[in-house]
């Protein structure tokens, strides 16, 4: 490989100071000049030294200017801040024909990190403008962004190299990662499409300028990338510029969240945080900053080892209801995006919960354990209604839906639960003795894209009591009753409960029983949580036999009941929160502004800039995509009201490791694949150069002396 | 002799002559400062001047053996006695226009050295009643003055001098060939001249000299920025003698012209011992009496040393 030095030039409005080399050959040429006269009578002597010695002293008088004006230029050259950056791409002669390059730029938010005082993106760009720059008139370029989505910024071949090396001085770098194979994909297209029209472009290239993370880059291993790219070598020779370091440290926080349940007024919650060190070194005292709503209201410290996560928490009380805006920030590092992380906490003055009860009395008990006292002023508001009242109550306007033991569902109750648990919302459905399977399962299990119901509803058994097993409390919604073992969770006799077949790979066992049965199933549908108790929630759901009539279960009578029928209702209702935060790329909605007028709203991104949202009507508005982490603020001027929207990175692209390079070599084989370092580290040459400087400017004063004194003598 | 004139070698150093009009005031300031009984003549013979006793040796002409002593010691001595002797002495004098130069902290110019110099033995010749010629040159010979021991005849020596305006080139070769010709009593030739000329040529008619057994003595007269090149500056030389103009930076040449000045020296030196003959440096920095006084006990003891 031929290693082939790029200078670049942090400061390049210094290099005129190279002018100043005329300073020296002036006075050289001047001092030439400036003669005294005087009357001479030994010219003999003159002559024959002058013969002897001239030169001697011309090579004298031009190594001293010579050292005289490389000390002007290097002085120049450092002033200009000058930059070892690697190796050209893309270089061409006169005499070749034309070529046609594809630059492919990473945007992953990983190319961020800074390195010697600029990022690895800005390195990225500067090599592609460099290498635009060399090409020769006629090479055209095409520009891609290795991103997710990808993204193609230029997709005719354009020769015209300012509009190239503009369009890459645009670019910016995404909030998110990068997805190789749609990447892949488009430079194929690229490529196809050139070879098919245009055939004046024999030599064909891509350059893909990247850090080679391995969050993106693994996927190149893959049976069907490794195809993507073989195909693209058939197109075009491949070159791969590595444009980051091998020794990389990055702490990122990764999780923001609250402890499982909607956050009520007046009542004390926990913040968690997770700090995850990427780097393959310990992170001893690293700060981390917990913030809401801009004001700062905790500082602990965290020791994180190395390729390890550590998590700190922290207590919060917060009286008055509304949306609450939480950051939790690290000490910076050289990647900061991923030293912040946000979370929007709607604190409710109230928890709504809609009890739908299928047989007489079936939602009493929960009714009871959430509200004992049937006062309106308490944390949680319940309302009792039938399953008939299902389609007239507008489910919106409750946090949680508790479906007591109802028999049947029809198409239309089905979609409307649907789009209710889809917006977040939270439903548990507590089965029961009147429970018709087929129906459950043709309306809720059976869905074309995705049930609503993790599982399949296949028989009732009964016989011997079973009872619960936790499987050490490592479930959220049971996670409380770890170390309260005497309320009795895992002592309730349960003689009848719902078998369930088919359960789906998200579909999550909270509680099973002592034959590895499950007893209580959560999963997520949409923004939503829904919960699946496969007993009854209620006395009134009973076997009968010839023995006489039993009882499901002993539950309601249970001192566990209350905080289980609690837990469920926190465990359900964090859809709603969910719902407010959410990961870059993904999209916004809300039918929290539905009816207003459409010209009061207004929709602000993280760094302050209004958006139109794609799709405002009647029944809301949405964004499709979020591209910026940080908080979007939905307001509402006429009314004055507001809500706030935590967009926050996938930091799976905070590993900051680059692939094993050998990975991509592998298929490598010939020789029109070129894996290079860009050079890991972009070397100043600043001190270097001003040593060299001191060096000529010590050689010269040695040099004039030894001169001087030569012929002084 | 003693005179009530101030003769300390700070009086007679080239700043203080050079503020003395005329050639005459200036070789007898010097002349004057340079006698005080020290001067005797180079040669001894038979005289009525006793000079020193010296131990009989077979062979010695006992005309001369000093029977007063031998009556006191028993001891053989004979007497010696300072020679009369018919002195001439050829003064050549170089006038080329080289000789005109005269150097940054210079008070008198080579040519105007030279002329103190040649009036002072002149006159000190002519006080010892000895016979005194005088030869001008530059490329040919110029004015020449026939060899006289008549007091009167200095003056028409220090005309001639004085009048001496330097112009042309040097060739010395040539002139001391010519004057070798005309210079036909043996006698003592003192040259005093730069002898700015190729070191073969000047050899050569200095050999002529010797060749006519002559005496020679030279004295080879520089000015001080000659031999050092004292320029600081970048220079234009204009060359004297019809030489081409010469732009160089003394800095950088210096050690070169001093090797080639040296090694010019060197060679007049060697050159002259070899063919026995009297050669002395001067330059016109020296007090002119010490500068004669160096010259002359040289010659004294030399030419002890030759008998």
């Amino acid at each position: 490989m031929i290693l082939l030095a790029v200078w670049s030039f942090a400061s390049p409005w210094m290099l005129p100071w190279l002018a100043a080399v005329a300073i020296p050959v002036a006075i050289h040429l001047w001092s030439r000049r400036r003669y005294q006269d005087e009357a001479w009578a030994a010219t003999q002597f003159l002559l024959a030294a002058i013969r002897k010695h001239q030169r001697r002293l011309t090579v004298e008088q031009m190594l001293l200017l010579a050292i005289r004006v490389l000390v002007l230029v290097l002085l120049a050259i450092a002033l200009a801040e000058p930059m070892l950056s690697g190796w050209p791409i893309g270089t061409t002669t006169t005499d070749e024909p034309p070529r046609f390059t594809v630059l492919v730029i990473d945007t992953s938010y990983s190319m961020g990190f800074q390195e010697k005082g600029r990022s690895r993106f800005e390195h990225a760009t500067q090599l592609a403008t460099d290498s635009v720059r060399r090409a020769k008139p006629g090479d055209a370029f095409a520009l891609v962004t290795l991103s997710e989505p990808p993204s193609v910024v230029v997709a005719q071949p354009s020769a015209n190299h300012a509009a190239i090396v503009d369009e890459i001085d645009k670019l910016e770098l995404s909030h998110a990662g990068a997805d190789l194979s749609p990447t892949l994909h488009e430079v194929a297209n690229l490529l196809n499409a050139v070879a098919e029209s245009q055939s004046r472009f024999l030599d064909r290239r891509v350059e893909f300028l990247t850090d080679l993370g391995r969050t993106t880059w693994q996927a190149a291993t893959t049976p069907e990338c490794r195809q993507q790219l073989n195909d693209l070598n058939n197109l075009a020779t491949l070159e791969f510029l590595h444009t980051g370091s091998v020794k990389a440290n990055n702490l990122a926080v990764t999780r923001i969240e609250t402890d499982g349940r909607a956050v009520v007024g007046g009542e004390a919650f926990a913040i968690h945080v997770e700090i995850e060190n990427a780097g393959a070194a310990n992170e001893n005292q690293k700060r981390i900053e917990l913030f809401v709503d801009e004001r700062k209201v905790g500082e602990k410290h965290v020791n994180v080892a190395a390729s390890a996560r550590a998590g700190v928490s922290f207590n919060q009380q917060i009286d008055v209801p509304g949306d609450r805006e939480m950051v939790a920030r690290l000490s910076s590092d050289g990647l900061s995006v991923d030293d912040s992380r946000w979370l929007i906490v709607p604190v409710r003055e109230t928890i709504r919960v809609l009890c739908i009860e299928g047989k007489l009395n079936a939602a009493a008990y929960v009714a009871l354990a959430l509200n004992p006292s049937d006062e309106t002023a308490m944390p949680r508001q319940v309302q009792v209604v039938s399953e008939y009242a299902l389609l007239e109550k507008d489910l919106h306007a409750y946090d949680c839906v508790f479906m007591c033991n109802v028999a049947r569902l029809g198409p239309t109750e089905a979609t409307v639960l649907r789009d209710y648990v889809a917006s977040g919302g939270g439903l548990v459905v507590a089965l029961g003795d009147i429970v018709n399977a087929n129906s459950y399962n043709d309306q809720l299990s059976a869905a074309d894209d995705r049930p609503l119901l993790p599982l399949m509803l296949k028989s009732v058994t009964t016989g011997e009591p079973r009872y619960f097993v936790a499987d050490g409390y490592e479930h959220p919604l049971v996670k409380p009753f770890r170390g309260h073992q005497r309320a009795g969770l895992l002592t309730v006799p349960v003689w009848s409960y719902w078998q369930f077949d088919k359960l789906a790979e998200e579909a999550e066992v909270a509680l099973r029983f002592g034959n590895n049965e499950p007893a209580i199933v959560a999963s997520t549908f949409g923004r939503g949580r829904v919960v699946v108790v496969s007993t009854a929630l209620s006395p009134e759901s009973v076997n009968t036999s010839d023995e006489g009539t039993t009882p499901w279960n002993a539950l309601p009578a249970w001192p566990s009941f209350p905080p289980l029928v609690h837990e469920l209702v926190h465990f359900a209702t964090k859809g709603m929160q969910d719902r407010r935060n959410i990961i870059v790329g993904e999209g916004l909605a809300s039918r929290f502004l539905a009816d207003e007028a459409e010209d009061d709203f207004s929709l602000q991104c993280p760094d302050g800039i209004e958006i139109r949202p794609d799709e405002i009507n009647q029944t809301g508005w949405s964004l499709a995509e979020t591209t910026q982490s940080g908080v979007y603020r939905a307001a509402q001027a006429t009314t004055n009201r507001s809500e706030r929207f935590a967009a926050n990175l996938d930091t799976k692209e905070s590993d900051l490791v680059a692939i094993d390079r050998e990975l991509l070599a592998e298929f490598a084989s010939d020789e029109s694949v070129v894996v290079r370092e860009a050079s890991e580290n972009p070397v100043s040459l600043f001190r270097s150069m001003l040593t060299c400087m001191i060096v000529l400017l010590v050689i010269e004063t040695v040099l004039a002396w030894s001169f001087g004194r030569a012929k002084a003598m | 002799m003693k005179t009530g004139v101030d003769n300390s070698p700070k009086s007679l150093d080239p700043q203080t002559l050079a503020k003395l009009k005329g050639l005459q005031l200036r070789a007898r300031r010097i002349v004057e400062g340079f006698i005080s009984g020290a001067h005797r003549s180079p040669y001894r013979g038979f005289s009525v001047e006793f000079s020193e006793h010296r131990e009989y040796a077979p062979g010695d002409d006992l005309r001369y053996l000093d029977w007063k002593v031998f009556g006191r010691t028993d001891k053989y001595y004979l007497k010696q006695y300072e020679d009369e002797t018919n002195l001439i002495c050829y003064l050549l004098l170089d006038v080329s226009e080289s000789m005109s130069y005269r150097g940054p902290n210079s008070a008198m110019s080579k040519l105007e050295y030279a002329q103190c110099i040649a009036a002072s033995l002149a006159w000190l010749v002519l006080q010892r009643q000895d016979a005194v010629g005088l030869a001008t040159f530059h490329w040919e010979v110029r004015d020449t003055v026939s060899p006289s021991s008549n007091a009167s005849h200095l003056a028409s020596l220090l005309s001639v001098m004085e009048n001496a305006s330097p112009r042309d080139k040097t060739s010395v070769g040539n002139v001391f060939r010519e004057l070798s010709q005309k210079m036909t009593k043996r006698g003592i030739v003192l040259i005093i001249s730069d002898l700015f000329d190729e070191p073969g040529s000047v050899l050569s008619g200095l050999r002529h000299l010797r060749h006519r057994q002559h005496d020679v003595a030279v004295l080879q007269l520089l000015d001080p920025a000659e031999l050092q090149l004292p320029f600081d500056v970048p220079t234009r030389f204009r060359g004297m003698e019809g030489a081409a103009d010469i732009a160089a930076d003394p800095h950088s040449i210096r050690s070169g012209y001093r090797a080639e000045v040296d090694r010019f020296l060197a060679q007049i030196k060697r050159g002259c011992l070899d063919n026995e003959i009297d050669y002395r440096l001067l330059t016109t920095e020296q007090p002119l009496d010490v500068a004669l006084a160096a010259f002359l006990t040289s010659r004294t003891s030399m030419t002890r040393q030759s008998r």
